[in-house]
């Protein structure tokens, strides 16, 4: 029993990162009807970009590392900024030409910008294609417990990771729900064209959503780091389609159902890989599993709306 | 039919009034009219693939034996044989994401199955290619216990779907209650195998496998004497190009059943979610194979015997070039692009969509198959890390760059594509940057890929007014 709800927190704390990834799928997808391939990607950048700073600024070194939780918030704050530029760098110039055109070719270029910041990433003179350490050291006393009740221990990065989680995502809700800038999201994804007759400036809702969606992932990928503390331009690819998963899962489109499903598949994953005999060589092929079944029975996901189509 | 006859009325009406002389002269038109197919699909005509067949067999097979007999050198004949893989990839999955217009990921994953189950026999069963019985045994065998098992999955969703008038969902949850017991039955009795106790008495289905197995085994063993006899008489000369093609068709037949077993709920899917599913697909089954004791794991399979060479190879490319063209412009292809056009209006016209892309799918996934089997029978080893998704994708590229629709295009851009990274070797590092950064720039500027979807004209068409026949050009 105290095994089984140990395996549960851990679960939920990886599965709430999967969540914030999840959420700019949807959003993403909800306005756009588009599968953003490229948004894994933008995860890695989040993570990597943290570890490029510190070394650039000088905070982390070959021998040396500043131990100071000010410094490590400086540089996830400059990452998460990137992140948000790069989303909306991806929307202006890959996705926005072909906004007209048959959604397929917009799935193309999907991958092909995937492909290109994990290439790009790759370059030895960016990053590299061998895996570095996260520099976790610049935030002293992050390994120790928060607390533990009956020999459950809660450590602090998954305490850290779900409270974080907890406030974006009601940051989130009160941007969506009781924003004028939300209004308009809601409205875009509701229907396309009837918002812009009435007044809402697309482009810009387009670009805004592409930049929530970017920042919360750049956050999900610092978080990720910090829980695996091992960056390589490679590191956003399953966790990306994992994410997918649970955004298809929850049912496409629907935010609350992104979260919900982020964090199913994230028990579900830790639960199998503790209990499953050889589960943890199955770990990856978990999400398909869930993704086809999910795809057969219930397409629209569990939260989703039944859209029929019309001639 | 009664609107069109009174369409049809009018004009003898009217050139009949003017004067007798007139009504003569339509009457000699008369036959015109009943002109076959060239009027009704235009430019499909000059769409034919046979007469380029001679061409090709005369010029490919003597270049390929050229190629082979190491005059260009080693590194150029490797180039030249991938070449070859990438042509018949790029042209199976143009059935299925151009002509068919179901966007597939999924591709290398019928790739692997072919691969690993021309490997496994030929290392196993083939005796070095003497034995093409004992490989037709293997496959019969394999056949029968698929059948068998594949007939009691299907009445159990059947038995699933019985209770459709319970509730909506309750066939839905039953499969996955069936999928999760699966799993868990499977893992408990290889745990147990692997502590060396006996399989537990509830593993229902595991026994079931076992059971399997055995028929398996015992097809094999009952076999074995007749499949040796039947070998024994072949003339040498004979047993090996025969177990070859047994191989290379029984890889693709098992590459073709993945097709239709994954095409089946899969293609029910549209767009973004297919790509997902076929992504998934094809991931679940390298991860399979990873996890497959006989299939080597992780490690790969080694020391499998080589028979494959660029005569062969060429072979096989014009074979799929042949095949995948006749498929796309017959009556059939018509269908499949119909529901590539409009999946509401050409099932509204009575097509059975569903029945259409499958179709699609397992004959892109046959020569998929086809081509992991002449892969594995040329590299003595194979790994599960030689068929992931970069793969596929670079397949999707080929496909997109020439042309969705366009199988000329889905030619020319593999060849091109396969050049153009050895090519960019000098700037190794820049060289998937500028690879990845090309695909965006093709898709903004030219969506529509190099050839869009024409193809290449006859040569009747292209050369008549050399070889003197007006008719060639005008048709």
């Amino acid at each position: 029993m105290q095994e089984f709800v140990q395996q549960l927190i851990n679960g939920l704390s990886l599965g709430a990162i999967y969540a914030l990834i999840a959420v700019g799928y949807t959003m993403v997808y909800g306005v756009l009807q588009l599968i953003n391939f490229a948004h894994g990607d933008v995860f890695m950048v989040g993570a990597v970009l943290v570890l490029l700073i510190a070394r650039g600024v000088g905070w982390v070194g070959d021998d040396h590392v500043t131990h100071s939780w000010a410094a490590f918030g400086v540089c996830a704050a400059l990452s998460v900024a990137g992140c948000g530029l790069l989303g909306f760098v991806i929307e202006r110039f890959a996705y926005r030409p072909l906004r007209n055109r048959p959604r397929l070719n917009s799935l193309i270029t999907a991958i092909g910008v995937s492909l290109l910041l994990e290439y790009g990433g790759q370059h030895p003179k960016v990053f590299g294609p061998t895996p570095r350490p996260f520099p976790i050291d610049m935030l002293p006393g992050v390994g120790g417990r928060l607390f533990s009740i009956g020999g459950v221990v809660i450590t602090r990065i998954d305490g850290m990771i779900l409270a974080i989680t907890l406030v974006l995502m009601l940051g989130l809700s009160y941007v969506v729900m009781r924003t004028r800038t939300g209004l308009g999201l809601r409205a875009v994804s509701h229907r396309f064209d009837v918002a812009a007759l009435m007044g809402v400036n697309i482009d810009r809702i387009i670009s805004f959503t592409f930049v929530l969606g970017s920042t919360l992932a750049g956050v999900a990928g610092i978080l990720f780091a910090i829980k695996y503390p091992k960056v390589d331009p490679l590191m956003g690819l399953l966790p990306g389609i994992k994410a997918f998963v649970a955004a298809v899962f929850g049912g496409i489109g629907n935010i609350t159902g992104a979260v919900l499903g982020g964090l199913i598949l994230g028990l579900v994953e830790v639960l199998a890989v503790g209990y499953l005999p050889n589960g943890s060589q199955y770990r990856d092929g978990i999400a398909f599993v869930i993704l086809i079944a999910i795809l057969l029975v219930k397409p629209s996901g569990l939260l989703g709306k039944n859209v029929t189509e019309k001639v | 039919m009664s609107p069109k006859r009174s369409d049809q009325l009018p004009p003898p009406a009217q050139s009949s009034s003017p004067s007798a002389g007139a009504a003569g002269r339509t009457d000699a038109r008369a036959p015109e009219h009943h002109d076959p197919a060239p009027s009704r699909w235009p430019g499909l005509s000059s769409l034919k693939a046979n007469a380029w067949v001679p061409l090709a067999i005369v010029l490919l097979v003597p270049l390929a034996a050229f190629v082979e007999s190491d005059v260009v050198g080693r590194y150029n004949a490797r180039i030249v044989t991938l070449i070859g893989y990438n042509v018949i990839l790029a042209v199976s999955l143009q059935l299925i994401n151009g002509v068919s217009g179901q966007f597939s990921l999924g591709h290398v994953g019928f790739m692997a199955v072919g691969a690993y189950l021309a490997a496994y026999p030929a290392k196993t069963y083939a005796n070095n290619f003497a034995d093409p019985a004992a490989v037709l045994l293997f496959y019969l065998a394999l056949g029968v216990v698929v059948g068998i098992m594949g007939a009691v999955l299907y009445g159990l969703l059947r038995l699933a779907g019985l209770f459709k008038r319970v509730h909506r969902s309750l066939p839905g949850v039953a499969l996955l209650v069936l999928i999760i017991w699966f799993a868990v039955d499977i893992s408990r009795a290889a745990s147990a195998t692997d502590a060396g106790l006996a399989v537990p008495k509830w593993c229902v289905w595991s026994h079931g496998m076992g059971g399997l197995q055995d028929l398996f085994d015992a097809i094999q063993a009952h076999g074995a004497s007749a499949a040796a006899a039947i070998s024994g008489h072949l003339p040498a000369a004979i047993a090996g190009p025969v177990c070859f093609i047994v191989l290379l068709i029984g890889a693709g037949c098992c590459a073709a059943g993945a097709g239709f077993v994954v095409g089946l709920p899969a293609l029910r899917l549209r767009g973004d979610y297919l790509a997902i599913a076929t992504l998934g697909m094809a991931e679940i089954i390298r991860i399979s194979i990873m996890n497959s004791r006989p299939l080597g794991g992780a490690l790969g399979l080694t020391g499998i015997p080589r028979y494959t060479n660029l005569v062969w190879l060429y072979g096989c490319v014009v074979l799929t070039v042949l095949f995948v063209w006749r498929v796309t412009y017959s009556a059939r292809g018509r269908v499949i692009m119909a529901v590539r056009e409009d999946e509401i209006a050409a099932s509204a016209v009575g097509i059975n969509t569903t029945r259409q892309k499958v179709t699609a799918f397992v004959f892109g996934a046959f020569f998929a198959g086809v081509a992991g089997a002449l892969f594995a029978l040329n590299e003595y080893s194979i790994t599960p890390t030689r068929f992931t998704l970069d793969r596929s994708i670079e397949v999707v590229v080929m496909v997109t760059l020439g042309g969705l629709g366009s199988i000329t295009g889905a030619v020319l851009a593999a060849i091109v594509l396969t050049i153009l990274p050895e090519a960019l070797r000098s700037v190794a590092e820049y060289r998937m940057i500028i690879y990845s950064s090309l695909l965006i720039v093709i898709m903004l500027a030219r969506p529509q890929g190099l050839m869009g979807t024409r193809e290449l004209p006859s040569p009747k068409a292209l050369f008549g007014r050399w070889w003197g026949s007006r008719k060639g050009v005008t048709a």
